[in-house]
């Protein structure tokens, strides 16, 4: 009997050594996906205007790439006003007030066919059709996390501060985001949208457009840095390398001006061949890190106002 | 000293059984189909009754609805894949759309609970590449039954706004809890 027993006990110690060696090796896992402690910023101490500046942008493209797609990381709040085609075929005027750590968010959509006001407060996203006097409420799941998220306080052409945050060497980092699969079929690794925009995100969070436009980094290069509504923007300039995207959006090339601190899509300008301008957006207000202390409040104002104005619809489903 | 034994063993297997409860990871994957022919996946529709073919969807066909339908949604859901857990869910959802005609500039996706569900993704399909667009969510609320999560399929919803269509193709669904 007691052969049997200290034979089970045997068997038993080597179950629990085997799951503790599991565990640890989970547990190593996790530290190495917790990279965000390892940020070392650098001082954003440089003044970029010469051609040689532009020369050495065009041999990081996977780093200016890499950091648009995380401009969300960039900037706490912002706010503005822009009009672009990109939403309707016609233009449309959105204005804007974000702050992503209150998860609060505020946006006027006004066109020929549209008008929009959308609210986001207390993980609910309240949307007023203007036209039609009704309103729709629907509840998200806030994906922010003030414990994780490390704001960036370099600008998006800074490779060092992508390479700490990543820890990420000699790794081709674009690729990790945009890919083609076993079927062919394109794969694009979207960031979950902490502004909580669906409109305004074309140019505060412009994943669509830089997947759309910049996957392919040969088809576009960095042709300058400008000032554009006082701040310094990048400037790209490319060819569409997607011919069934270039056809959606009527566009065989394009300008695009991202704001040099944040990475926030300021202008796009898109072009047939022949030349015709077929797409646009042009800010015509931006700030950053200046919202308003109220915002909350007018939020909560203007959502007691839907309320008691508008009629309430579900989205069925 | 038997006694002795069975007591070490005892506690030896308690500790194994909770390990293994503690660290043993569930999940699920699936892709479902729009009109999937899998008895396992049911796939229903308010609108969305165009259905198109062509080669650059995902089993060769799809369906649209006109955005400005308010009414109009189409849901993708497998209850036998469904996974449920007290623990909060690490989803990774994936919309396919391949088609010039999407342009909804803002369709909303949610994730679908056993009970309820959250908008997880506006997008834009106007401006969206073709192909997967992939997006990680975290479920760790349940407004229907507090502590109980789960994901069983995803829907999408018109956005009401712009004169173009909406599309509905494929979706995946890639979760994990612990």
């Amino acid at each position: 009997m007691k052969k049997i027993i200290i034979c089970i006990l045997s068997i038993s110690v080597l179950v629990v050594g085997a799951f503790s060696v599991a565990a640890l090796a989970k547990n190593a896992d996790d530290s190495s996906g917790d990279r965000n402690e390892k940020i070392t910023i650098q001082p954003d101490d440089t003044e970029l205007n010469k051609p040689a500046d532009v020369e050495m942008l065009n041999t990081q493209k996977e780093i200016i790439f890499d950091n648009i797609l995380n401009c969300i990381d960039y900037y706490d709040t912002v706010s503005g006003t822009f009009e672009t085609t990109l939403i309707d075929g016609n233009p449309v005027t959105v204005s804007y007030d974000v702050n992503i750590p209150k998860q609060i968010s505020l946006e006027s959509v006004k066109g020929t066919n549209i008008d929009m006001s959308i609210l986001c407060r207390d993980e609910k996203i309240v949307e007023a059709n203007n036209l039609s006097k009704k309103y729709t409420e629907e509840r998200f799941i806030s994906q922010y996390d003030d414990s994780v998220r490390k704001k960036h306080t370099t600008s998006i052409d800074k490779q060092v501060s992508l390479q700490s945050y990543y820890n990420y060497e000699q790794k081709d980092i674009s690729s990790e985001r945009a890919k083609k699969n076993a079927d062919g079929q394109m794969e694009f690794y979207y960031r979950q949208d902490l502004t909580n925009t669906g409109f305004a995100s074309v140019s505060i969070f412009p994943q669509n457009l830089v997947f759309g436009f910049m996957t392919e980094s040969d088809a576009w290069k960095v042709s300058g840095i400008e000032t554009y509504l006082n701040r310094k923007v990048l400037v790209i300039v490319g060819k569409t390398a997607d011919k069934d995207y270039a056809e959606k959006l009527n566009v065989d090339a394009f300008i695009m001006k991202f704001d040099l601190k944040t990475g926030v899509l300021l202008d796009f300008k898109g072009y047939l061949s022949t030349g015709e301008l077929t797409q646009n957006l042009t800010t015509s207000e931006f700030a950053v890190e200046k919202s308003k202390s109220d915002l909350n409040d007018e939020i909560t104002r203007r959502i007691t106002s839907i309320q008691n104005a508008y009629e309430k619809t579900n989205r069925e489903w | 000293m038997k006694r002795i034994l069975c007591c070490v063993l005892a506690l030896v297997l308690f500790v194994a059984v909770f390990s293994f409860s503690a660290s043993a990871a569930t999940s699920t994957n699936f892709i479902i189909d729009n009109d999937s022919p899998d008895s396992a996946c049911v796939t229903e529709h308010v609108g969305f009754d165009v259905y198109i073919t062509g080669s650059s969807h995902y089993n060769r066909d799809c369906r649209r609805a006109l955005t400005s339908n308010t009414a109009a949604w189409y849901s993708w859901e497998n209850e036998s894949k469904m996974l449920r857990s007290t623990n909060p869910i690490s989803l990774t959802a994936g919309i396919y759309l391949n088609n010039t005609k999407f342009t909804d500039p803002d369709a909303h996706y949610y994730v679908q609970q056993r009970d309820g569900g959250y908008l997880f993704k506006r997008l834009n399909q106007n401006t969206a590449r073709a192909g997967w667009t992939y997006v990680n969510y975290t479920i760790n609320q349940n407004y229907a039954t507090p502590g109980g999560y789960s994901v069983k399929g995803i829907s999408v919803s018109t956005s009401g706004s712009g004169s173009g269509y909406t599309g509905a193709d494929a979706i995946s669904v890639s979760a994990t809890t612990y």
